[in-house]
């Protein structure tokens, strides 16, 4: 649940690259005859609208209505009270309020002329919420579209890389400090949370293993609208350091496009050190997939294009089922890897 | 390198007796419920911010942008994930007895596992938020199956706690009380209202938290709610107010309490007397067999007594309180809400809201139905906070 900072600072991103981001959805919207993009998010998945207005959705779900032509709508459950704090931290202004999805969007359309509603992601969509809609403006044709908002949200602007930027320091400085010796696997997690939310993290999510001594933590952190994918694995099996040198070797040969068997390949040798029996992966998430852990656009075969923030995670799994992981954010760039989380 | 996603997961159950027990205890009353009904089997969907009923089946904290858990009529449950690392910990809790790897928006897995059974009509909870990729999926990939909501059915299961929740619940009380020493205790003017959660999230996962859900609101008399925190400065003379709810062993715990930078106003103190008064009267009431309305009632009549009526309506405030379980936000606690409230049942009675006299106020604890009336989870003092405490200590 979102609970760190939230704020809206034109200084970061400009009112010019906000506006940019609704016409380049209007654009594509146009070009596939559709009259008003819904765009549905919650709590645990809020990006597509944070993205276009800086909107948290801190609690519950919402939709955003987009026209091809005009400005957004905001149709939420949430109530009027909190339409000031949704006014002060993004960039909408009209916002409206309703127990139903249904009848908001009807009544949103009401003095509109008829024309096609388009779903964005759809397949993510809540199947009865879709439903709902569709009866409730019986005279609009539907359609069922793509991911247009994830998909440029893959690649970040110069200043989201900045806050990306800014944001991986806090995390190095949190992880320097959950990483020193002799603390416990909860004092780290504490570390971090202390650290990252002081710097400004609006969200931490956290998945904990302890196995004996064996501990394994993985967390995916949003400052602002960008999120930084971190994991760590602490314990004494000597084979443990090999992880991070297969992960060096990886992020070496990490190149837009590169084939992703070549960045395996690379890592295999350091691999070699592994316990018989134990079972690696390689893989690569795209920044727009990391607050849902890669599981939107599972495993790419191809490498990331030039300017993508990646995160390369390289899991173990040992001969008796225990889980080691070592993952880091990295911005692909034309002749190789920046890391940011290292 | 070998792919991961063929692995069977190296886990075995441990389940305890009382465990044991409790599933049992939980498959008992569903299966009741489906007999009922005339399910074959129910199939819990959780997405990531709904997973109380994947958490019911499986006692299992899960971390997959998608999950089920399903429970046929007869036969052992099993679950599924859309993340590969829930596998071992799904099955090594012992609450199910296989777990599955299934990919947005195919779930080929289940849908193979509900055709291997032979379900003709399963009871979907949160049928309503089922991503239409999962539902093309399991209509077509089963057809003549008849999917239902069975949401009402696991929410209704879920509201009477059994002792060993009740447990689980108090040691989650713990954790929540500390949250509240936590947050007076890094209160001071000059730090920013984030800087008070970042104290109060390292305190309480350094006590075994996985989660939480807190809101806040700092200022005087014209703040109207509470949202996620802003850079905005605590003041002296403000009053900070905030719904603090740590989740431990799935349980989420909820304490409502405000307090005053340096000593409090005389409007701050009679705003909390009337909340107080408020709490108390919802309080008073509770027993088996009153309905969410009945408690919203008495709080409500509070203000209208003081002639502050209005202020209990949808344009100030939300509801008087909810159930707290395994979800944090359930059936409210709301004037024509006419749910009866079993022994066993979990809530929070806050009769949050705005008045005139020193803005938004919070405060209200989480009880627990009893035979004769209820009791309250956390020990936390029921009184206007002062940071002025914290530099005494």
């Amino acid at each position: 649940m979102k609970r760190g900072l939230v704020v809206l600072d034109h200084d970061e991103v400009s009112v010019d690259e906000w506006s940019g981001r609704i016409a380049a959805l209007q654009a594509d919207l146009r070009a596939q005859g559709v009259d008003l993009a819904l765009i549905y998010n919650d709590v645990s998945r809020g990006d597509d609208i944070g993205y276009l207005t800086n909107l948290v959705i801190y609690w519950n779900e919402g939709v955003l209505a987009v026209p091809a032509e005009g400005e957004a709508t905001l149709l939420t459950k949430l109530s009027k009270r909190v339409f000031p704090w949704m006014q002060r931290t993004s960039n909408l202004s009209d916002i409206r309020s309703g127990r139903a999805f249904g009848a908001l969007v009807s009544a949103h359309v009401a003095d509109r002329p008829a024309g096609t509603i388009g779903f964005v992601d759809a397949e993510l969509w809540p199947a009865g919420v879709v439903r709902e809609i569709e009866a409730a403006v019986p005279e609009w044709r539907t359609k069922l579209l793509g991911p247009l908002v994830r998909d440029r949200r893959a690649l970040p602007s110069e200043a989201e890389l900045s806050l990306l930027r800014t944001g991986a320091g806090i995390l190095r400085d949190a992880l320097a400090a959950a990483t020193a010796d002799g603390l416990g696997a909860r004092d780290r997690i504490a570390a971090i949370e202390d650290i990252a939310r002081r710097g400004g993290f609006a969200d931490l999510l956290f998945r904990m293993a302890d196995d004996d001594g064996h501990v394994t933590f993985e967390a995916a952190g949003q400052y602002r609208n960008g999120w930084l994918l971190i994991a760590r694995t602490f314990g004494d099996e000597p084979w443990l350091p090999a992880l991070a040198d297969a992960q060096r070797a990886a992020l070496g040969a990490v190149r837009p496009g590169v084939e992703w068997s070549a960045v395996e390949a690379s890592a295999a040798s350091a691999l070699d050190a592994l316990p018989p029996g134990s079972v690696s992966t390689l893989r690569w998430i795209s920044q727009a997939d990391f607050a849902t852990g890669g599981e939107l656009q599972p495993a790419p075969e191809t490498g990331p294009a030039e300017g993508e923030v990646i995160a390369v995670v390289l899991e173990v799994v040992d001969p008796r089922g225990i889980r080691s992981v070592l993952t880091d954010t990295v911005l692909v760039a034309r002749d190789g890897v920046e890391p940011l989380t290292i | 390198m070998t792919d991961v996603t063929t692995l069977t997961p190296g886990a075995t159950s441990t389940l305890e007796p009382a465990d044991a027990a409790e599933r049992a205890l939980r498959h008992r009353k569903l299966r009741a419920a489906m007999a009922d009904q005339g399910l074959d089997a129910i199939l819990a969907y959780a997405p990531a911010w709904r997973r109380e009923n994947v958490r019911y089946l499986t006692d299992t904290s899960v971390g997959g942008t998608a999950t089920f858990a399903l429970l046929p009529l007869d036969g052992p449950a099993t679950a599924y994930s859309t993340r590969l690392s829930d596998l071992a910990p799904l099955v090594r809790t012992g609450w199910v007895d296989d777990a599955r790897l299934i990919a947005l928006p195919g779930a080929d897995a289940l849908v193979d596992a509900v055709a291997d059974l032979g379900l003709r009509r399963i009871g979907v909870g949160h049928l309503e938020l089922l991503p239409l990729g999962f539902d093309r999926a399991i209509r077509e990939g089963m057809p003549g199956v008849e999917l239902v909501s069975a949401t009402k059915l696991l929410d209704e299961a879920r509201m009477v706690k059994s002792e060993w929740e009740l447990e689980r619940m108090r040691t989650a009380a713990a954790v929540s009380d500390a949250a509240w020493n936590a947050f007076v205790e890094v209160l001071e003017p000059g730090i920013t209202e984030y800087d008070i959660v970042a104290g109060v999230e390292a305190e309480i996962k350094r006590l075994g938290a996985e989660d939480n859900f807190m809101l806040i609101a700092s200022g005087k008399d014209e703040v109207l709610g509470m949202t996620p925190p802003s850079r905005r400065v605590i003041q002296p003379g403000d009053m900070v107010r905030t719904e603090l709810t740590p989740q431990t062993g799935g349980y989420w715990l909820q304490i409502c309490r405000s307090v005053t930078v340096g000593p409090p106003s005389a409007e701050q103190q009679r705003s909390f007397e009337l909340f107080r008064e408020a709490a108390d009267a919802g309080f008073a009431v509770v027993k088996p067999g009153v309905t969410a309305h009945e408690v919203a009632v008495a709080e409500n009549d509070v203000f209208r007594k003081h002639g502050l009526g209005e202020y209990c309506s949808d344009q100030w405030t939300r509801v008087r309180g909810h159930g707290v379980g395994l979800h944090l936000d359930e059936t409210p606690i709301i004037e024509g809400n006419h749910t009866v409230l079993p022994e066993g049942a979990t809530f929070i009675i806050h009769p949050n809201t705005f008045t005139p006299i020193a803005g938004y106020h919070v405060f209200g604890d989480q009880v627990v139905v009893t035979a004769t009336g209820a009791e309250y989870f956390v020990s936390t003092e029921r009184r206007l906070f002062s940071s002025d405490e914290r530099s005494r200590r």
